[in-house]
């Protein structure tokens, strides 16, 4: 992990969470009680779209779902932490009976072109029913030239179309002090787009955490000894509110 | 021979749109203002970057047209660069602000939850080339690429201006090329820091709006009339716009009512405004065309005191600008600080746009102070003030 942090982007480190992680061993990761990171509806997507993996989930067949973006998908300390994992363990939870493998293709530090060029290899040759494409921080925070980032994410869109799969992009994390300095709007702004013209449904992260944040229930730039402890539990809440946007038509 | 200019008063209408584009660029620069939803954007192609570019080429097409006819070509010239040396001076204090902000935040970078994505590592551990980019206007983060723009537009103007006043519409004809080249090909563009990347505004791009509002307002001080008054011109107009309208307000409706379909989005997008998308340029032209069509510069409308108030903004762009990309910073870190709920916006809001008339007034009233009332009328054309 720590090398993994410090060769960064030289280091094509891609980790790959191993097969389906059983509850036993999910019982160790901080859990948060539900209500502390419910949201109202409106930040949820209102209608699924997610035709095939729901199908496939309704009907018991196994489920493979792809995760590829930042760092923030990879996670900070164990893999079992990061959001993929604990979107696994939540849709194991809801679906007891349905083997569900969520691969973690999280990379540190990567724009949404170096995302794309990993897509066709690494995405597309796990055949995953879901794809989630997290992805933009890196643009906004290194100035990608946004028609380039726009771009990227088109053509991304358009090779995952011609595939089965479903696909869901996630923006950016919130936090006060982040965006305070770095102007995530333009990305924000042209991800929803670019989704919405690609026929794609957009997870809201920076909305949700903004809310968490808003409304008491994350202190994202609260003190440090705090931190580590907080990244596990906001993943957490992450992957359980990701599972409600996936399952958003089949409660 | 000059052509005689002719004595233009000031139009009313230049000032208070640009001072409402103002009001919209500090709106729009708060991320999730709730007023964004409410500025030019949310129901057009273009924005208010477009407004601001366009009126300031033809202020200075009427402005700086003036000093050449009135008086002669170095005196123009000189002119020119001392604003050009005034925009270049805001950007460095603008700049300012922006490391100030910076570097009061840096405290983020060590959560690990966002160190290892948030590297403006760059810009703290690399000052002294950051810093001397900033003064070469290729370092432009957020709020810092409006200006750089301007500059290196009105820099043009030094070369063009001396042409354009004789010959105005042939100048248009190598800026229209410029601009269906970076259509085309999406080349060139100016190199930015860090490396790779370019300019947000492509000058080669946005030149063209530029030159259009300076040769229309050259062209409003010789009396020449470009355009004729064309009904079924006036009517297309009106068309585009409400084309417009409808899809963009339909997009922006969709991110709050998702029953509400994005019309078109899927063909229309990427609109592009690094390169001014012929999408966006037409949408301007054809507001602008409308507006200039419907609203005479005696519009009552222009004498109630809200407008005037933006007319005040409007007439002291670049201070206004400046204020409100500082009021935008405060504003922006308020909401973030203290919560950005209804109650929270308002107040923001609210106290940015007055902050930006209460100065406004004042800067007038003080100019108008400072000038000795007698003499004015004695001084040589140097006293052409306004701008």
């Amino acid at each position: 992990m720590s090398l993994f942090l410090r060769f960064g982007r030289s280091v094509r480190v891609v980790a790959i969470s191993a097969v389906v992680l059983s509850a036993a061993a999910m019982a160790h990761v901080t859990s948060v009680d539900v209500d502390r990171c419910a949201v109202p509806s409106e930040f949820l997507p209102h209608e699924g779209g997610f035709v095939r993996l729901t199908d496939r989930l309704r009907q018991g067949l196994p489920v493979v779902i792809a995760a590829i973006g930042g760092a923030s998908t990879r996670g900070i300390g164990p893999l079992e932490q990061s959001y993929p994992a604990r979107l696994q363990a939540e849709l194991s939870r809801r679906y007891p009976k349905v083997p569900i493998q969520v691969v973690n293709l999280g990379v540190a530090r990567e724009t949404a072109l170096d995302m794309f060029h990993r897509l066709s290899s690494q995405v597309l040759s796990l055949k995953p029913d879901l794809v989630i494409w997290e992805t933009g921080t890196n643009d906004a925070v290194s100035a990608v030239i946004l028609d380039d980032f726009v771009q990227a994410l088109k053509d991304g869109l358009a090779l995952l179309k011609t595939t089965d799969a479903d696909v869901l992009m996630m923006d950016m994390q919130y936090s006060k002090q982040s965006a305070e300095v770095i102007n995530f709007d333009r990305y924000m702004e042209e991800m929803q787009n670019i989704a919405e013209a690609g026929d794609a449904r957009l997870f809201k992260r920076y909305a949700i955490m903004k809310y968490w944040s808003e409304s008491g229930a994350f202190d994202f730039d609260g003190p440090m000894a705090a931190r580590r402890d907080l990244a596990a539990q906001v993943y957490d809440c992450i992957g359980r509110r990701l599972a409600d946007a996936i399952l958003v038509s089949d409660p | 021979m000059m052509p005689q200019a002719i004595n233009v008063s000031r139009d009313a209408r230049i000032d208070f749109f640009r001072g409402l584009a103002l009001v919209f660029i500090f709106i729009d620069h708060i991320p999730d203002d709730v007023l964004n939803d409410f500025t030019l954007h949310a129901v057009g192609f273009c924005d208010a970057a477009e407004v601001f570019i366009f009126l300031s080429g033809y202020s200075a097409g009427l402005h700086y047209g003036k000093a050449f006819w009135r008086v002669d070509l170095i005196h123009g010239e000189a002119l020119l660069l001392r604003r050009i040396w005034t925009l270049y001076i805001a950007h460095i204090f603008v700049f300012m602000i922006y490391t100030a902000t910076v570097s009061y935040t840096v405290e983020t970078f060590h959560n690990p939850m966002y160190s290892e994505e948030l590297q403006v590592g760059d810009f703290l551990t690399s000052t002294h080339v950051v810093i001397v980019k900033a003064l070469l206007l290729q370092f432009q983060p957020a709020y810092l690429d409006i200006l750089p723009l301007y500059i290196v537009l009105l820099a043009l103007q030094l070369v063009l201006m001396p042409l354009e006043r004789r010959r105005p519409l042939i100048l248009l004809i190598p800026s229209a090329i410029v601009y269906l080249v970076v259509q085309v090909w999406d080349w060139p563009n100016l190199p930015a820091y860090p490396e790779d990347r370019t300019w947000y505004f492509n000058p080669f791009a946005w030149q063209f709006l530029f030159c259009l509002g300076v040769v229309l307002g050259l062209s409003r001080l010789s009396g020449r009339v470009l355009f004729p008054r064309d009904r079924r011109l006036f009517m297309l107009a009106v068309v585009v716009v409400a084309i417009s309208t409808v899809i963009k307000t339909s997009w922006t409706l969709h991110w709050h009512f998702e029953e509400i379909p994005a019309l078109l989005i899927g063909w229309l997008e990427p609109i592009s405004k690094t390169n001014l998308a012929p999408l966006r340029l037409i949408n301007f032209l054809a507001l602008a065309l409308m507006v200039e069509w419907m609203m005479t510069p005696q519009a009552q409308f222009l004498k109630m005191p809200l407008a005037r108030a933006m007319i005040a903004c409007g007439k002291l762009s670049l201070n206004i600008f400046c204020l409100g990309i500082l009021l935008s910073v405060t504003g922006h870190f308020a909401l973030v600080e203290f919560g950005s709920g209804f109650a929270m916006q308002v107040a923001v809001n609210g106290a940015g746009i007055s902050i930006m008339v209460a100065i406004a007034y004042f800067i007038l009233w003080f100019r108008r102070a400072e000038r000795p009332p007698a003499t004015e009328s004695l001084k040589a054309p140097s006293a052409v003030r306004g701008e």
